[in-house]
């Protein structure tokens, strides 16, 4: 058991599959990237391990325990390819699912568009009509039955979609949340009749009022658990035949870890369990480098992700979507923008330059890379500005065609603009940069925050190209890009802790009266805490559970969530909760009301623990600074700066030769495997022993 | 002209500056229906009170904006100064309806104009004879409210105390319409802050010359989007069930003239201004023509002063569209919503791709009131939404608010958790959808009952009963509204769209608004469509038959007897011209 010191971070992508591995013992990192292949999706993290092997970074024995990010339930939903869905619900209520909230949904100039277009057309719903029935049955809101349940109304139902081609079942009647009862009944039903289905229980999902979301979360659970549940198995079978012995941990939406055994009937939990690794890792890279409120750019090649960490906590939202359905899971806050290094430009009919949101994606890609791309991208503006290395990229692995770029932007874009190929490439780019800035001033707006006071992570592949530029607009004073801007989702998996949740509604007014019905609850609730940690090899003693109330204005529509003491609820603690919401209430919406009666909703509990063998000094990953150490460009060329608006001639350096200590000065040119970092005439970039390059924006720095 | 680099970059600044406005007000609104409905529109305005760039939340706020601004500017002439804040509600001086009170805020660089940043939002009360300020009975404006003619709350920088009085003595929730009204406020000053900022880095010049220039690509825009429309007359008209007082029918008549690149839209014809309180004031018509002829352009084009400028208007002072002082006029939508589905009935015949079948007119909106044995008073407020029109290619939406309109539907179970009412049914009606080669939405059924003692009164504004929402190119009509009172013993009576009524512990309060209208011949539709409805149960088996002459048997089309039906129908009727 000793011997097992090395945790592995897998994250698989669409197009690929990172993975990073510490040894806890010497703190060495190493890191790999390869294919990802979606039509058998197991193969691709037992391919990264096997050239981690290859490396002779570790071994199989060695593996402690891996904690795996991935997209297979979020593209199965996206794409719609998952197994037919049937639902059973109330008498009356069978639409509830696709008439949804009825408002035309779309972000940014989506909701332009969505508005404006009479062709616009409402998503489908995960469960089509046909696959949708109604059981006899109805429970009030206080949980009282109002028309007994008939059983075997529910037989003839499932049995009835069976035949109509549902594979998985979901279950959903109005106010369950108040009482389950009629849903379990029908849960023991429906496997009585057909053996073996997934079946997913609105309230067993989430117990939380507003039936749209819920039933849509429970669809959704039906329509990915299926896929989720093949996907690890198969995995976790592959990895035992490739020697490995510790578990296998699945990162969740809202952030902790689940082992693959517990996420399994969850599968809507890990809709954004490929993107929060990256969040964590952003916020752990920018905690050691001594920032902890920091935004994280996110730029890959076809979309920019934005999230915002303050003091080290990730936004939580509990209102989020997978494409266009509602998901009510507590989940990572995040803004994704239609842009990325493969984004398009093109001129619209009113003769301006835009950039996006079509992409070239990874096939055909930009031009540059000859791969059958025609149309001039943001990976072109960057090889013909000199920007990115004007021969190969990805370390050799992609020959670069600078002449198909540079003729591209001339023909298809700077010819009709009357501008030179330079200015146009870097027009690309200003305002590929003012569609992203868009979208992190709402992100810092919408939560009443000032992005002056944020650290600007950028990662992803092209994060680094574009973060120094990014952070000037925003008045941003400091950027950090991470040792590995391509493979940071895979390292941040490595930081989760285990944390399994639970919600259930109860609901009244926030006084002595409810005591005892809530403590009822959270009794309930902390109880089934404890055991789950353990089950996740949390050890005894090493967890806790943290109890929160979801709390809002008689009359209000929206809540507040406060933390509670759980161990000791009196009418004390109460009040201490309702001043704690007023407090956050001004916060968060810059008024509150501390005569108004405040009003219980949800009860929320988070048992949160250690993963076993986690590595939990990242101390171990230092490396001293080395004051004298001086650094040495490999080479110089012509690269194009925006601020200045002109190509300079800059030293271009190799990222593994920046040893904690060198401070290098703008114009400069980073490059490494996975990214390549500009740094802008006037910043200076310095490696620390975390080695995080921090730029100072305009020479300055501020530590937040 | 700016380069259109730097002109591109600066129309996502001018947006930019617009979202975040929207995200502080609706971050920092009091009320529910602000933050909860969105029923809220922010905006930027150049120095002449011209819109620059909007945030788009309801499409009838759209255009609505900029005319208080240009009163404003009118009316005090020099006499704006930096820090002044101004209050805009009137429907004869640029608003709409009362309820939605505009902030216009001057942005001062080098002590001149240099824009405005606007935010309007329906408040839930401002007055009047009922709570919410709106009843289609009201017959004068002076029911409907406080009317602020662009009165300053903020003069340098400094509350206006009196006005500030006169306000929360006016109006029935004062700390909501102040705690709305101070979100406004930290919203219009966001976009100020956001303009003062790119003035510094892109120059005031360079500012100012970009939303011109950015008007003048919208207009040129626009101008192409029209000139594809082959040039002449275009004629559609429609009815109203009453207005809103009276028993009487109403029309709505629309005439769009299309020369070269400018388009007209003539209202003449109306029916003469109503008696209650179903009036749209001229703002809101214009609003509600800017909003139909930008959609029957290309969606991609920026919203701005350019893209009206190709657009007029004529409402005959007098009418239901252009109403005389001080008819009351808070139930504007109603018209609205025609005025859009007789833009789109007029132009289909001429540019079909880009038209959408009437929708199911208004949102019947009702107030349900009722006393408990305890004496505790409940009111129970809820708008019930339908299913989108037919397009050419496309199926109605079922489910989705339609096109002048976009707030969201109340949650069942936070209803049921709060009042005493239980819900019965909510969802589509079978066979209601218009029928045609593309179908119209669903009719929707929201049906729910008083579980209290004492039962409940209902006040409600509601259409679509005698006159169907009509399809388009050989499409047929959705089925009408139905709203229906079910007593325990199964007695059904019917009730008109806009009704006051008694309701008992336990009857059924049933309203199904209209299903929308189908675009082209229904004999037309791909029999596979119509077995999804059928298996869907949206369209019955006699229905398939009836309606698109498709012949079902055991779940599977019956082709022969399908094209037998369908010829011999055809060789009846006029084929569609689609």
């Amino acid at each position: 058991m000793t011997q097992r010191s090395v945790a592995v971070g897998i994250d698989t992508g669409g197009t690929f599959t990172d993975l990073a591995a510490i040894d806890g013992r010497t703190g060495r990192l190493a890191v790999t990237k390869v294919p990802s292949c979606p039509s058998d999706p197991a193969s691709a993290p037992i391919a990264a391990l096997e050239h981690l092997f290859r490396q002779e970074a570790a071994e199989a024995a060695d593996i402690c325990h891996i904690v795996h990010g991935t997209t297979i339930a979020t593209n199965a939903i996206l794409e719609s390819s998952y197994p037919p869905v049937g639902m059973i619900t109330t008498e009356g209520f069978r639409d509830v699912l696709e008439i949804a909230r009825q408002a035309r949904t779309g972000t940014g100039d989506d909701m332009m568009s969505c508005l404006y277009d009479m062709n616009y057309r409402k998503p489908a719903p995960i469960v089509p009509r046909r696959l949708r029935l109604e059981v006899p049955e109805r429970v009030g809101p206080s949980g009282e039955v109002v028309i007994p349940l008939d059983v075997n109304a529910i037989t003839e139902a499932a049995l009835e979609l069976a035949q109509r081609g549902a594979r998985s079942f979901a279950i959903c009647f109005l106010n369950s949340y108040a009482n389950a009862a009629h849903e379990e009944t029908a849960r023991a039903a429906v496997a009585a009749a057909l053996p073996g289905v997934h079946i997913s229980t609105s309230a067993r999902v989430l117990r939380e009022y507003r039936e749209y979301e819920r039933f849509s979360t429970t669809a959704l659970n039906a329509a990915a658990t299926p896929i989720l549940q093949a996907y690890l198995e198969a995995l976790e079978q592959r990895l035992e035949t490739a020697g490995v012995r510790g578990p296998l941990y699945v990162m969740q939406s809202v952030g902790g870890v689940l082992k693959a055994s517990s996420i399994m009937d969850r599968g809507a939990y890990t809709v954004y369990s490929g993107l929060m690794g990256g969040v964590l890792g952003a916020s752990q890279i920018a905690r050691m480098s001594g920032y902890s409120s920091v935004v994280g750019m996110d730029m890959g090649g076809t979309s920019t992700d934005i999230s915002l960490l303050e003091k080290g906590l990730p936004q939580i939202t509990t209102d989020g979507m997978v494409g266009p359905h509602a998901i009510r899971f507590p989940m990572l806050d995040v803004i994704a923008i239609g842009a990325g290094g493969g984004s398009i430009g093109w001129i619209d009919s009113g003769g301006l330059l835009r950039v996006g949101p079509r992409s070239a994606g990874a096939s055909p890609g930009p031009v540059c890379y000859g791969h059958g791309g025609t149309e001039p991208t943001v990976t072109d503006a960057h090889i013909v500005l000199g920007r990115l290395n004007p021969r190969h990229i990805l370390g050799g692995a992609i020959q670069v065609n600078r002449g198909a770029a540079l003729e591209a932007i001339e023909n298809r874009l700077a010819r009709t603009l009357g501008m030179g190929v330079s200015e146009t490439a870097a027009g690309i780019l200003r305002v590929v940069n003012a569609t992203m800035l868009r979208g992190l001033r709402l992100m810092s707006v919408q939560r009443g925050k000032d992005p002056r006071d944020f650290a600007l992570v950028a990662f992803g592949g092209a994060g680094p190209l574009h973060g120094s530029d990014l952070a000037r607009e925003l008045g941003t004073r400091t950027v950090v890009v991470p040792p590995h801007p391509g493979v940071l989702s895979a390292m941040g998996a490595l930081f989760a802790d285990v944390l399994w949740d639970s919600v259930e509604t109860c609901m009244g007014p926030l006084d002595a009266t409810i005591l005892p019905r809530l403590t009822e609850v959270v009794d309930r609730l902390v109880k089934e805490g404890y055991p789950a940690l353990t089950r996740q090899g949390v050890a005894p003693g090493e967890g806790r559970v943290n109890v929160s109330l979801d709390l809002r204005y008689m009359g209000q529509g929206y809540e507040v969530t406060v933390p509670v003491n759980g161990g000791a609820l009196d009418e004390a603690a109460l009040n201490e909760a309702k001043v704690l919401f007023h407090r956050r209430h001004q916060e968060r919406y810059s008024h509150s009301s501390v005569d108004e009666p405040v009003e219980l909703v949800n009860v929320r509990i988070a048992a949160v623990g250690t993963v076993p063998e986690k590595v939990r000094d990242p101390g171990s990953m230092a490396r001293p600074e080395d004051p004298s150490a001086r650094a040495v460009p490999v080479t110089e060329r012509e690269a194009y700066f925006l601020p200045v608006g002109r190509a300079l001639r800059c030293p271009v350096y190799q990222r593994d030769h920046l040893v904690p200590g060198i401070t290098i000065k703008g114009p400069a040119i980073v490059e490494q495997l996975d990214s390549t970092a500009v740094i802008n005439p006037g910043d200076t970039a310095r490696a620390d022993k975390w080695g995080n390059l921090v730029v100072s924006v305009g020479g300055s720095d501020s530590n937040a | 002209m700016l380069d259109p680099i730097t002109l591109e970059i600066l129309k996502h600044a001018f947006l930019s500056a617009a979202e975040e406005q929207s995200a502080v007000l609706r971050r920092t609104a009091y009320s529910r229906n602000v933050r909860e409905r969105t029923d809220f529109s922010t905006a930027i305005c150049d120095s002449r009170g011209r819109l620059v760039a909007q945030a788009l939340r309801a499409p009838m706020h759209l255009g609505g904006i900029a005319p208080c601004v240009q009163t404003i500017l009118a009316e005090y002439g020099d006499d704006v100064s930096d820090g002044d804040v101004f209050l805009s509600n009137d429907p004869y001086s640029g608003g709409q309806h009362t309820p939605d009170v505009q902030v216009t805020y001057p942005i001062f660089h080098a002590d001149r104009i240099i824009g405005f940043g606007c935010a309007l939002a329906h408040h839930e009360d401002v007055g009047g004879r009922v709570p919410g300020s709106m009843s289609t009975q009201s017959k004068e404006v002076f029911e409907e409210g406080l009317r602020l003619h662009h009165v300053r709350l903020y003069h340098k920088g400094k509350l206006e105390d009196g006005v500030s009085r006169i306000i929360t003595a006016n109006v029935r929730y004062p700390e909501i319409t102040m705690g709305d009204l101070r979100a406004e406020i930290a919203s219009v000053k966001t976009g100020a802050s956001r303009i003062l900022e790119l003035v510094d880095k892109y120059g005031k010049d360079a500012v100012v010359q970009a939303t011109s220039d950015l008007m003048d690509i919208s207009e040129r825009r626009v101008r192409e989007s029209f000139a594809v429309i082959p040039p002449g007359e275009y004629s559609y008209e429609d009815h109203l069930d009453s207005d809103g007082l009276t028993d009487e029918p109403c029309t709505v008549r629309v005439t769009v003239r299309v020369t070269e690149s400018n388009l007209t839209v003539d209202l003449t014809g109306t029916s003469p201004q109503g008696k209650g309180a179903v009036n749209c004031s001229l703002t809101a018509t214009h609003a509600a023509v800017y909003f139909s002829t930008r959609a029957l352009c290309d969606p991609d084009i920026m919203q701005n002063d350019g893209a009206m400028r190709p657009v007029s208007v004529i409402a005959p002072e007098g009418t239901m569209v252009n109403p005389r002082f001080p008819a009351a006029c808070s139930a504007r939508s109603t018209i609205a919503h025609r005025i859009a589905d007789c833009i789109f009935g007029a132009m289909a015949e001429a540019i079909p791709e880009r038209v959408d079948t009437a929708a199911y007119g208004t949102s019947p909106c009702y107030g349900v009131f009722g006393e408990q044995a305890s004496g505790r008073r409940w009111l129970y407020f809820d708008c019930n939404h339908g299913s989108s029109g037919a397009r050419r290619r496309y199926d109605g939406n079922d489910g989705c608010t339609s096109k002048t309109s976009n707030p969201q539907n109340l949650p069942i179970e936070a209803t049921e958790a709060r009042l005493p009412i239980r819900f019965i049914r909510y969802g589509f009606v079978q066979d209601t959808g218009g029928p045609g080669r593309r179908r119209g939405g669903m009719a929707l059924e929201r049906a729910w009952q008083v579980v209290a003692p004492g039962g409940a009164q209902v006040e409600m504004r509601g259409d679509r009963q005698r006159f169907p929402p009509p399809g388009l190119l050989g499409g047929w009509p959705g089925r009408p509204s139905r709203t229906s009172i079910i007593h325990p013993d199964g007695l059904r009576e019917e009730q008109s769209s806009s009704c006051t009524c008694q309701l008992e512990q336990d009857d059924v309060f049933s309203i199904a608004v209209a299903g929308a209208g189908g675009f082209g011949n229904p004999l037309e539709r791909e029999p596979e469509l119509v077995l999804v409805d059928v298996l869907g149960d949206k369209v019955s088996v006699e229905g398939a038959l009836a309606d698109y002459g498709v012949v079902i048997r055991g779940g599977q089309i019956d082709l022969e007897a399908t094209s037998a039906v369908r010829s011999d129908r055809l060789s009846v009727a006029t084929p569609s011209v689609v």
